[in-house]
């Protein structure tokens, strides 16, 4: 586990970056938090993931957008989703520096998830695989339902974000190669406004206490280790 | 917003095999202030609650002290460790931060040997346990510690529930009994609580011998006490009654704050905090007071 600190000098975004454990399979994977709670709630399960990846022989980079996590800025300092995305995609870049290859896989938890097709549907190219992993569903999206009143919130997401949630609308080439997995536990389904031509996997981890339980759990957080062996396997195969 | 970077920021790996994981926060210039260490709160990782110990560190860093904020073993991108029960693992990750911070000052600095703890939730009880047996800390801000139930807890409370309307309300209508049922039909079966992340809590007696020990040292406590606790501590005055032989108003200072929330959700409470925090800090000695430079512009 190595930590980075990438993008402009007076505005460094933080990162952890995994190299491969041998044998590497020269396959490089990108994760993209759900932010706010979320992120906070769900920081060992994506190091869990990355950790699995990593044995599989990926390289994995995660790291925070601006105005979030251990990177640079406040809330108050992003100005829309849009200066996200661009993170994610400069995130994109230092990956493929990293890893040496030129095309990287994305997975996306959440709203995190919304950024992965997003950079997907921006740079087809040099995206392989995409997994949109536990998607916001449509009243997850609807600003009114997350805004908090009074005073301004430390965490939850700017305003700026929220809006351009509302009216947010990737859509991935249609003849695009890029192999798409949507990965759910307990039965929630696909809520992303994804092109309805875009042919896509579809996979659902019922709820139970199983999914829940590490082999060893030691009373640090909960994490759905199935989900997250089914995801790890699906980028690797 | 910001515009300029106040701050520098280095990460490290530190402790028994590297295995421990933190962000050390500091003055662009060289510190003259006693750096701190920040011991989260239960098993989230190293940004706090609400992205607190992030602006946290970083202010305190605008303000010229050092700031390690870390991930106690298993937490975050900590290493999990085996060398030990959880709360030897704990004491171990607070002594190696310290040593951390210590060993990586610039030795030109006016720095002396000694650090800050501030703890939230289980990282106050962490703080308030480790101090005693560590010279090396100086003074501990606590912000909703556990404080053991007193009489006047039980007196307050009685009061409390004696003059209000809604409780007189629940008795009339049957609705106290109802809800009470289930707890007391549950009482014989009662656990002990699992060993949780950060539960360095002692008995009250053993609480108010700590404290004893740290009043005769000189180390000095901040108690900052939210909403958050109002289940548990129903005035400032508890945390004297808590502490009948250990409580010194010399060096224990106690702010009571109902405004603000457990989790300090919003910029306003983060910046009280804040305010709480340079206050004391200066008024301890442990940085060059900039009241009076500001008073003067």
């Amino acid at each position: 586990m190595i930590p980075i600190q990438f993008g402009r000098r007076d505005r460094p975004l933080f990162g952890v970056y995994d190299p491969a454990l041998p044998p590497r399979v020269r396959r490089a994977v990108l994760l993209l938090n759900p932010g706010g709670w979320e992120y906070i709630r769900a920081h060992r399960s994506l190091r869990t993931l990355a950790h699995r990846l990593q044995q599989a022989g990926c390289d994995v980079l995660r790291f925070d957008y601006r105005g979030t996590g251990d990177s640079w800025g406040d809330s108050s300092d992003v100005e829309s989703f849009a200066e996200w995305v661009d993170d994610a995609e400069q995130a994109v870049d230092e990956l493929s520096g990293l890893a040496g290859v030129s095309r990287v896989s994305l997975i996306g938890l959440r709203l995190g998830s919304l950024l992965a097709s997003e950079v997907a549907s921006r740079r087809p190219r040099d995206i392989d695989r995409l997994v949109i992993w536990e998607p916001l569903t449509d009243e997850e999206l609807c600003p009114k339902r997350v805004q908090v009143s009074g005073d301004e919130p430390a965490l939850a997401l700017p305003d700026s974000i929220l809006a351009d949630l509302a009216t947010f609308d990737s859509k991935l080439p249609e003849r695009s190669r890029m192999r798409v997995l949507i990965a759910a536990s307990g039965g929630r389904g696909p809520g992303l406004g994804l092109s309805a031509s875009q042919a896509f996997q579809e996979l659902i981890v019922p709820d139970s206490p199983k999914c829940w339980v590490e082999d060893s759990h030691f009373g640090a957080g909960e994490v759905p280790v199935e989900l997250i062996e089914e995801i790890a396997n699906w980028c690797v195969t | 917003m910001m515009d300029t970077i106040e701050y520098r920021e280095s990460v490290d790996r530190f402790g028994r095999n590297a295995s421990l994981f933190g962000i050390i926060t500091a003055p662009v210039g060289p510190s003259k202030a006693f750096p701190i260490v920040i011991l989260g709160a239960g098993i989230l990782h190293r940004m706090g609650p609400s992205r607190v110990s992030v602006h946290l560190a970083r202010k305190l860093a605008a303000a010229g002290h050092r700031v390690l904020r870390f991930d106690l073993s298993g937490i975050g991108d900590s290493a999990r460790a085996t060398d030990g029960s959880l709360r030897e693992v704990v004491l171990k990750d607070i002594r190696d931060a310290i040593d951390h911070i210590l060993s990586t000052r610039d030795q030109s600095s006016e720095t002396p040997g000694q650090v800050v703890l501030i703890g939230y939730c289980s990282g106050a009880d962490n703080a308030f346990y480790y101090a005693v047996d560590d010279p090396r800390v100086a003074a501990i801000a606590l912000f909703d510690p556990t404080i053991h139930e007193t009489s006047g807890f039980r007196r307050r409370e009685l009061i409390r529930r004696l003059t209000s309307p809604e409780a007189w309300r629940n008795v009339l209508s049957g609705r106290s009994l109802r809800a009470r049922m289930p707890q007391r039909a549950a009482r014989g079966a009662a656990k002990p609580p699992p060993d949780y992340y950060g539960l360095l809590v002692t008995s009250p007696e053993a609480a108010d011998a700590r404290a004893s020990a740290l009043a005769e040292r000189g180390t000095r406590l901040l108690y900052l006490v939210s909403s958050g606790a109002r289940h548990y501590c129903n005035g400032p005055e508890q945390i004297r009654e808590s502490l009948p032989t250990g409580f010194s108003p010399d060096h224990f200072s106690v702010v009571w704050a109902p405004d603000l929330d457990h989790l300090l959700p919003t910029v306003a409470q983060q910046q009280r905090l804040m305010e709480v925090l340079n206050d004391w800090l200066e008024d301890c000695g442990f940085r060059a007071s900039t009241r009076k430079s500001i008073d003067a512009t």
